[in-house]
C-alpha cells in the first residue's frame, strides 16, 4: 500500500545504475581494443556503448515520469532527479570518449599507449565506489557514514587520474611530435579523464542529497 | 437574524485568509492537492469550532455587553477592517480586529470594560513567542527520533508527508476552536445566538471562506514558507497548531498568522539562520496596534451613527 511509487523509482534507479556501469565497462573494452589496433572490434563495442547509453536514457525518462507522478517529497525528488541527471552524464562521457577515439582516430605513440590505458582503467574504476554508494543510499539501513567513506574514495581515485593526466600531458609535450598532434593527444587524454570528473561530480551531488536529507 | 450577516462576512474573510497558515506549505510545494487541503481544513475547522469553540466566547463577552444591533456593527467593522487592510496589503488579524470592534461599540453603548484587555494583549504577545519556543523544542525532540529510527528514504518521505497532513488537520482544528469566537462571539454575548448556534454558524462561515476564496493567499504564503525544508515546515506548522490550541484553553483568540511566524523563527534558531527580518517584526507590531485601532474607530462611528 505504502511506498509503491518510491519502490518503483528505486528499482528503476538501480537499473539505470547498472546500465551506466555496463556503458563504462564496454567503453573501457572499446579503448583497450583501439589501443591494441583492433579497430573493427572497437567499432562494434563503441556501437554497443551507444545503444546502452540510449537504453539508460529511456530508463531515465521513465524515472522522471514516475517521480513527477508523486514519488518522494518535492525537495528530495529534486535532489534525486539531479543525481540521476549527473549519473546520465557519466554514461554520456563514456560514449563521447569512445566516439572521440573512433571518429578522430588519435595516433597514440606506442610508449604512451599503456599509460592511456591505465588512465582509462583508473578513470572507469572510480565508478565502482559511486555505484556502491548509490545502492546503499537507496537501501533501508542507515549507511550514511559508509556512503561518505565510499564517496571519499571516489575523490581519491579522481585525484590519481588527474595526476596521471598531468604526467601524460607533460610527456606528450616533451615528445618531438608536431604541435597539432600534441594538442590532439591532449584532447584525447582529457576525454578519458572527463569520465572520472563526472563520477566525482555525481559523488558530490550524492553527498549533498544525503546532507539535505538529514535534519 | 439578518444581523448575523456581518459575522458570516467576517468568518468568510477569516477562512479565506487563515487557511494559508495551515496547509500553505503543503499545497504550494505540491505535496497536498489544493482541493484535498481545503476539504480537510473545512472539516477540521468545523470540528474544532463545535468541540472547543465555546471556550473563547467568555473572554470576548467580558469586553463589552452588546445588543444584537451593536453586535452587527462590531462584526461589520471588524470584517471591513480586515477587508481594507488586506486590500492595502497590510497585515491584519481577525482576533485583533474583533477586540477593537467590540470595544469601539462598547464605548458607545457605555459597557466597554478595558480591565481584561491586558490579558488579551499579553496573549497576543505570547502567541508568536510561545510558537517559537514550541517549534525550537519540537524540532529537537521529533528530530532525535526521526534521525535515529527513520533511516529509509521512503519512510522519511512518508513520515514527513503524514506529519504535514497531521499538522494541517490539527492546525485547522485549533483555528476553528480558537477563532470561531471572533466570528459569532458578539452574537452569543448579545443573546442573538445560543453558544451551539454560534459555533456552528461560525465554523460554517469560516469554512465557506476556505472553500471559496483561499487559493491565492495559500499559494502566496505557502511559497514564502517553502524555501524551508519539508521537515522544518512541518515543525513550524505543528507548533502553530499547538500554540493556537493552548490559547483556546486559556480562552483568548490569537492570530494564527503570527503564530506561524513564531514557528518559523523557532526553526531558524535551531538552524542558526535568520528567518525573520525587520519587516516581519514591523508587520506584526502594526497588526497588534493598527488592526484593533482601525476596527475600534470604525465600530465606534458605525454604532454612534446608526444606533
Amino acid at each position: 500500500m505504502f511506498y509503491k511509487k518510491e519502490k518503483e523509482v528505486n528499482e528503476l534507479f538501480l537499473k539505470h545504475l547498472e546500465k551506466v556501469d555496463e556503458c563504462l565497462k564496454t567503453s573501457l573494452l572499446t579503448v583497450e581494443d583501439y589501443l591494441n589496433c583492433k579497430i573493427d572490434d572497437a567499432k562494434g563495442l563503441a556501437k554497443k556503448v551507444d545503444s546502452i547509453e540510449t537504453e539508460a536514457d529511456f530508463i531515465r525518462h521513465e524515472i522522471i515520469g514516475k517521480m513527477y507522478s508523486g514519488a518522494y517529497l518535492p525537495l528530495l525528488r529534486e535532489d534525486i532527479l539531479h543525481l540521476l541527471e549527473q549519473l546520465d552524464k557519466i554514461a554520456d562521457g563514456a560514449e563521447s570518449c569512445c566516439d572521440f577515439f573512433l571518429d578522430q582516430r588519435p595516433e597514440i605513440p606506442d610508449d604512451l599507449k599503456p599509460r592511456f590505458l591505465s588512465a582509462m582503467q583508473t578513470s572507469v574504476s572510480s565508478f565502482a565506489f559511486l555505484k556502491d554508494a548509490v545502492i546503499s543510499f537507496f537501501s533501508e539501513k542507515d549507511e550514511t557514514e559508509s556512503i561518505r567513506e565510499m564517496l571519499k574514495k571516489v575523490g581519491i581515485i579522481e585525484s590519481d587520474v588527474d595526476k596521471q593526466e598531468w604526467d601524460i600531458t607533460r610527456d606528450i609535450f616533451k615528445t618531438n611530435l608536431d604541435y597539432g598532434h600534441k594538442v590532439h593527444l591532449r584532447h584525447c587524454i582529457q576525454r578519458v579523464v572527463e569520465i572520472s570528473d563526472r563520477v566525482e561530480d555525481t559523488a558530490d551531488q550524492l553527498e549533498i542529497t544525503i546532507i539535505k536529507g538529514g535534519i | 437574524m439578518w444581523k448575523i450577516i456581518s459575522g458570516i462576512f467576517l468568518g468568510w474573510t477569516l477562512g479565506s485568509n487563515d487557511s494559508a497558515n495551515i496547509f500553505g506549505t503543503g499545497v504550494a510545494a505540491n505535496i497536498i492537492k489544493y482541493k484535498t487541503a481545503i476539504v480537510l481544513i473545512s472539516i477540521f475547522i468545523i470540528l474544532g469550532a463545535i468541540i472547543e469553540g465555546e471556550k473563547c466566547f467568555a473572554t470576548l463577552d467580558k469586553l463589552s455587553s452588546l445588543t444584537p444591533t451593536s453586535s452587527f456593527f462590531a462584526a461589520l467593522a471588524a470584517g471591513t477592517t480586515m477587508f481594507i487592510l488586506t486590500y492595502l496589503a497590510l497585515p491584519c488579524s481577525t482576533s485583533q480586529a474583533i477586540v477593537g470592534a467590540i470595544l469601539g461599540a462598547g464605548i458607545v453603548m457605555g459597557t466597554a470594560d478595558f480591565s481584561i484587555l491586558y490579558k488579551i494583549m499579553l496573549c497576543w504577545l505570547l502567541a508568536p513567542v510561545s510558537a517559537a519556543f514550541i517549534s525550537f523544542m519540537l524540532y529537537h525532540i521529533i528530530g532525535f527520533f526521526f534521525e535515529k529510527y527513520i533511516t529509509d528514504l521512503k519512510k522519511r518521505s512518508l513520515f514527513i508527508f503524514s506529519g504535514l497532513l497531521f499538522a494541517g488537520c490539527f492546525g485547522a482544528f485549533a483555528l476553528g476552536s480558537n477563532n470561531v469566537a471572533n466570528v459569532t462571539g458578539t452574537y452569543v454575548g448579545s443573546g442573538l445566538l445560543t453558544p451551539f448556534e454560534g459555533v456552528l454558524i461560525g465554523g460554517l462561515s469560516i469554512a465557506s471562506g476556505v472553500l471559496t476564496y483561499s487559493k491565492k493567499v495559500m499559494m502566496t504564503v505557502g511559497k514564502e514558507i517553502t524555501h524551508m525544508d519539508e521537515y522544518s515546515a512541518f515543525i513550524a506548522q505543528l507548533s502553530e497548531g499547538f500554540t493556537v490550541e493552548v490559547f483556546t484553553h486559556v480562552g483568548v483568540p490569537v492570530s494564527a498568522s503570527q503564530a506561524i511566524v513564531g514557528g518559523v523563527v523557532g526553526v531558524g534558531f535551531v538552524k542558526g539562520i535568520k528567518t525573520v527580518n525587520k519587516n516581519t517584526v514591523y508587520n506584526i507590531t502594526i497588526g497588534w496596534i493598527a488592526t484593533p485601532l482601525v476596527s475600534g474607530i470604525l465600530s465606534y462611528f458605525l454604532t454612534k451613527i446608526f444606533i
